[in-house]
């Protein structure tokens, strides 16, 4: 690898890949082009210069240039051209900076509601206000509150936890997909059902709020999956299915054992997907017709993301879309079914 | 699954004094042969029993089916030491997480500042934090100390885990010990990995 540093006349850094091993050859270089025995890092010979110009100073180190005159000239170009490539280096910087800075914005903006949410249960189970000015019966007073509606504290617990999935789940997303030291999976062996129960049971007060009755079949198969990333694809599928399913329904989940996946499907009343629909439902930014009609859609990421999640993890994501219409308040239902197959191990 | 079963005991037993009661009713006011008849409702009054003795021997089966599996399950639980390396240790809760699901040994500590240490020596688990220790001894703290242990006690488990990513991903910490997990895991995957390395 070739090592470079750049300075302008008021000494400060334009650019430089120099390792701290670099420090002692870059005081010490003093020619146009010289051989040292023993770089300190890679261990060989290595061809070294140093070049000042009236724009700064340029440093090279290669370990390939054979002759004294090929080297010079590779650093004399060096210092000319990297000071007009200074205005295009910018350029890229801020570009990249944008799109990065976009990234987290996006992660920023998604947590901040979710913190709203939790903000927002946590308070109106029991009042700020009132917390903050008996702050030394606290505890006593939020002990009555809780007392005399546990059934609402029991909901605001559990809608904590499903946004603390939401969170985690952002996370996960900017962590595993966002960033560009990406693909940062860890598999381990995980039995199925618990994982979809785990993140299930947070989506009862959604579930129970329409009357839907999940049924979900005894399973003890267990994937290799990563975790986290899975769990994004469970919550964005369960969110999607409390949203955009028909009320006093049956939701079925089971499992089939194949030879090498496990596939679990997941039957529903939902709306109807029509046939042009069908494909394009799982790209990015897209939502159903019908969702939009009635003013439910989302950000259009939601089976895109499951789909991107579930095929980081080497599994299949497949919706099986009914073909009968049934019409509930004016809105097309049908029986659609959705599979994730997942490899055992 | 108790209640149901105490309720079906219930049930059968109610069904059976009935029945007796009926028969023996019965043949009360059919004013037969009386010792005879008692045999015959003693009779039928123990098929009840049977049935229950049948309901509760199938049920015996299955509680000490499931008591052997909570026997063994418990019996890791109890003799499995898990540790933990985090300098927070004690802002997060996981070691009473643990603990309430059954993992009796489970301790935390703040620093390992020598490898010999009579805490590190008796665990079987140990997990550490890659922030903020080992950095008496190792320059790369917890992956530098997380190495160490697992070359020192090759048969110990070492699970890395933190809140960052994994700093150095080339770092050879990351594949010589048994595991990683992120430090907002849940309990669950917790568990699953302690049991995953025991099974």
């Amino acid at each position: 690898m070739n090592h470079f540093k750049i300075t302008d006349n008021l000494e400060s850094s334009i650019s430089d890949n120099l390792e701290s091993d670099c420090l002692n050859c870059y005081n010490s270089c003093d020619t146009l082009g010289g051989v040292i025995d023993c770089c300190p890092i890679y261990k060989n010979k290595r061809r070294q210069g140093k070049i000042l110009n009236s724009k700064g100073v340029t440093f090279l180190c290669c370990e390939k240039t054979k002759t004294t005159k090929l080297f010079k000239s590779k650093l004399e170009a060096l210092s000319y051209a990297y000071y007009d490539l200074v205005i295009p280096r910018e350029q890229i910087i801020s570009e990249v900076k944008k799109s990065e800075q976009k990234k987290v914005n996006r992660l920023v903006h998604n947590l901040t509601s979710i913190n709203a949410h939790n903000i927002q249960e946590i308070y109106n189970l029991i009042p700020q206000e009132i917390l903050s000015s008996n702050w030394r019966n606290q505890i006593e007073y939020i002990q009555k509150e809780l007392d005399n509606d546990k059934y609402k504290a029991s909901m605001v617990f559990l809608r904590i936890a499903k946004h603390n999935i939401h969170m985690k789940s952002e996370f996960s997303i900017y962590r595993k997909l966002d960033r560009d030291d990406n693909a940062d999976l860890e598999f381990t062996v995980y039995p199925f059902r618990v994982v979809l129960l785990n993140v299930l049971h947070t989506f009862f007060g959604d579930f129970t709020s329409k009357n839907i009755y999940v049924q979900v079949s005894d399973f003890y198969g267990k994937i290799l999956i990563d975790y986290e990333t899975i769990q994004v694809a469970l919550y964005h599928l369960l969110e999607n299915s409390a949203k955009y399913s028909k009320p006093d329904t049956n939701i079925l989940i089971d499992f089939k054992d194949n030879d090498k996946t496990i596939v679990m499907s997941i039957q529903m009343i939902s709306l109807h997907i029509p046939e042009n629909e069908r494909e394009r439902i799982l790209l990015e930014g897209v939502s159903g017709v019908t969702a939009k009609k009635i003013g439910k859609q989302g950000d259009g990421i939601g089976m895109w993301r499951i789909k991107q999640m579930i095929e980081l993890n080497n599994g299949k994501f497949e919706i099986k879309c009914g073909d009968g219409i049934e019409n509930f308040r004016g809105i097309p239902f049908s029986e659609n079914t959705f599979n994730i197959e997942l490899l055992k191990n | 699954m108790e209640n149901m079963t105490e309720y079906y005991e219930w049930i059968f037993s109610g069904v059976g004094a009935t029945i007796v009661g009926v028969i023996f009713t019965y043949f009360l006011i059919e004013r037969k042969k009386k010792n005879n008849k008692i045999k015959t409702s003693s009779k039928i009054s123990n098929g009840n029993i049977t049935i229950n003795t049948n309901v509760n021997a199938v049920s015996r089966v299955r509680e000490s089916f499931k008591e052997i599996n909570n026997k063994e399950n418990n019996k890791l639980k109890d003799i499995t030491k898990i540790l933990f390396v985090d300098d927070k240790h004690t802002d997060f809760q996981i070691v009473s997480i643990l603990k309430k699901q059954g993992w009796k040994n489970t301790k935390s500590i703040k620093d390992i500042i020598n490898l010999d240490d009579p805490k590190v020596k008796e665990s079987d688990i140990i997990f550490v934090d890659i922030n903020g220790v080992g950095s008496n001894l190792f320059k790369d703290e917890g992956l530098g100390l997380a190495s160490a242990l697992k070359n020192k006690y090759n048969e110990k488990k070492i699970i890395l885990y933190s809140a960052d990513n994994k700093g150095d991903r080339f770092h050879k910490a990351l594949r010589e010990v048994d595991g990683c997990l992120s430090k907002d895991a849940e309990p669950f995957q917790f568990s699953n990995l302690i049991e995953n390395l025991l099974g």
